[in-house]
């Protein structure tokens, strides 16, 4: 089956044509859901309500643009709308943390695992921004909007998600260094 | 040498080729929810309209009852039977034309080729074919499967009818010269018969088709939503109570208790129908309401320490009514002259019946209107004070005060409520209109805190004009 009739075959709400396109695309929307959770079990949660989303409304998808793309849309948006809601605890004069650029770290091959692990420890906006910004490459402004917040905000969330990861993967480079 | 990175650069390169499957419970889960939800889409519906149909139902056995005996009259069904039968008989005349047409058919074509024959022997070889085509006719008749063939046979005379008429005619012409004066007589007569009843059959089957026709028509010009008037004469129980605990004869009557009492209602409402969602009507009905206190005593005085809001119809000691326990209160000493209790055998109870004409203004918006309709009902009434009285019951004991003379002579109600409807036909429909109406301004004396409400069930027929 081509992507296209996969698609058609869900527009029908095929539950055959729902598990093939699921077997096909889950693996990759996990992986987007992962960076945007808190952790394991939430993304999976997350991923489920995107898939639940994805089929409703396939039928909304004209075919313009890539399928892949509309497809990791809807699930960013699935879990920005869960986090959005939750507020960041302590986030009072947030605006005027001073963005740092410059944040060098040394690579020590640093596992993947735990980068993860790291990233969802992150406060949710922090998380949100960071992963929206580093991972996936939105620009602020459009971050702003889709979160509601300042682009000021943004910068600042993304200084500060930056900072406490630097921290994280300097203690874990001393720890193995230490071994 | 360990290498300084940007942390950016760090987590770009490393998430780059990410991917994790998650665990096969979720695909089951999103199986689950899909389902559901297709479950879903089916169920509210019912529960939405399960109860309306239950009752509708239940009113429709009860209503086709005593309403289809008057209404069935002119129903298709009848004439499609008519038509039936017509057709039946029309096809019955085909049959023993073609019968007739094949009597003679035989006998002409045998004819034509043995013209010589003919001219020898006529008479007898005439009688003799007519013979055996009679004896052939008898025979298949006597067939079991007479009908199919017929029918069969009759389509094939009448596509052929017109050849074989002229082969007749030939015949005939040929038989004419055998100077033989029987047989053409005979075969002109079954000519001119087939002729006629063929005619006949056509005008009966186009008559059908016509009869059919205008019924049709006559169905179709009554559908035609013309009836915009509605007038519908109604009656139901109404429940009277308050939304608060004051009391409406006297504030020391407030903490006692009170019941509001089922009385009833009946008018006739005219509606207009503006379009086929929304009509606005308004009508004359008369409305009685009434409702007890109790929790008092009573007692024979002066009209000057009885109930202030009563306006006692008559003079001197009246029967008083006060709240339990203040009898004593009531100072019977001096020149008012002194309080005697009565006694009574049961729980007394003092009570209100007001009767008022109502006059709604109401809007009404249909939900669903198909045979079963629901509609959605707002407005207000203007009441006109009919009359009202207060009275005393106890047990056996019962006498009436006076008039209240609190009440508005004019008042109004907001108006809210369901309409639920059955149409047994075009013209007819029958309702069942639960409506709450709260009452504005009851009281000429703003201070009494009573904000009486009633709600009532309203059915009745409704006659589209």
């Amino acid at each position: 089956m081509t992507l296209e009739e996969l698609i058609l075959s869900c527009k029908k709400q095929n539950l055959k044509g729902q598990e093939e396109l699921y077997k096909k695309f889950s693996s990759t929307l996990f992986s987007v859901s992962l960076k945007y959770s808190r952790s394991y079990h939430e993304a999976e949660d997350n991923l489920q309500d995107a898939f639940i989303t994805i089929f409703k409304s396939i039928e909304q998808f004209k075919g313009k643009g890539s399928f892949e793309g509309w497809m990791k849309r809807i699930t960013v948006n699935t879990v920005l709308q869960k986090y959005r809601k939750q507020r960041v605890f302590n986030l009072s004069n947030e605006e005027q943390i001073k963005e740092e650029v410059e944040i060098e770290i040394e690579d020590n091959n640093v596992p993947l695992d735990f980068l993860l692990k790291i990233v969802q420890e992150l406060p949710d906006r922090y998380r949100l921004v960071f992963t929206l910004y580093v991972l996936d490459g939105y620009p602020h402004k459009e971050i702003s909007e889709e979160m509601g917040i300042s682009v000021g905000t943004s910068k600042s969330n993304l200084a500060r998600a930056r900072k406490i990861l630097q921290t994280k993967i300097e203690n874990y480079n001393r720890e193995i260094e230490s071994r | 040498m360990k290498e300084k990175k940007h942390i950016d650069q760090l987590f770009k390169e490393s998430f780059k080729n990410f991917e994790a499957s998650p665990s096969p419970q979720v695909w089951e889960n999103i199986q689950a929810k899909l389902k559901e939800e297709e479950d879903r889409k089916v169920i509210p519906l019912w529960i939405k309209l399960g109860g309306v149909a239950a009752l509708l139902a239940l009113l429709l056995t009860v209503g086709n009852s005593v309403f289809n005996p008057s209404l069935n009259n002119d129903t298709p069904t009848i004439t499609e039977e008519n038509t039936n039968i017509e057709t039946q008989e029309t096809e019955n005349n085909i049959i023993t034309n073609g019968n007739e047409i094949e009597k003679v058919e035989i006998a002409a074509e045998d004819k034509i080729p043995n013209k010589d024959a003919v001219k020898n022997s006529s008479d007898n070889k005439i009688k003799k074919e007519t013979n055996i085509s009679e004896s052939e006719i008898a025979y298949e008749n006597d067939t079991k499967n007479i009908s199919d063939k017929n029918e069969n046979r009759s389509e094939n005379i009448i596509k052929g009818s017109e050849d074989k008429t002229s082969n007749i005619s030939e015949a005939v012409a040929n038989v004419k010269t055998v100077d033989n004066k029987n047989i053409p007589s005979e075969i002109e007569k079954t000519d001119t018969e087939v002729a006629v009843s063929e005619e006949e059959n056509k005008r009966s089957i186009y008559d059908a088709i016509e009869e059919t026709n205008s019924e049709e028509a006559v169905a179709i010009v009554n559908s035609k939503p013309d009836n915009r008037w509605e007038i519908t004469p109604n009656v139901g129980p109404v429940y009277y109570n308050s939304l608060s605990e004051g009391s409406s004869i006297d504030p020391s009557f407030s903490d006692n208790p009170k019941s509001g009492d089922l009385n009833i209602t009946y008018g006739v409402l005219v509606s207009y129908n503006l379009n086929s969602r929304f009509s606005v009507r308004s009508g004359l009905s008369n409305v009685n309401l009434s409702y007890s206190t109790t929790g008092i005593e009573l007692g024979n005085g002066p009209v000057s320490v009885a109930l202030k809001s009563v306006d006692y119809s008559k003079r001197g000691d009246v029967l008083i009514a006060v709240d339990s326990g203040t009898l004593a209160d009531l100072n019977p000493e001096g020149e008012f002259g002194n309080v005697v209790p009565k006694s009574t055998s049961g729980e007394p109870s003092l009570n209100q019946n007001i009767s008022y004409y109502e006059i709604p203004l109401e809007l009404k918006y249909a939900l669903l209107n198909n045979k079963f309709g629901v509609n959605l009902i707002g407005g207000f009434s203007t009441l006109l004070l009919d009359n009202n009285e207060v009275f005393v019951e106890a047990g056996d004991f019962n006498e009436t005060l006076g008039e209240a003379n609190n009440l508005s002579t004019m008042s109004f109600t907001t108006n809210i409520g369901l309409g639920l409807n059955y149409s047994f036909s075009k013209k007819l429909m029958f309702n069942i209109e639960p409506m709450f109406k709260y009452q504005l301004n009851p009281y000429t004396d703003s201070s009494v805190d009573f904000k009486p409400y009633y709600i009532g069930i309203y059915s009745g027929l409704s006659f589209k004009f």
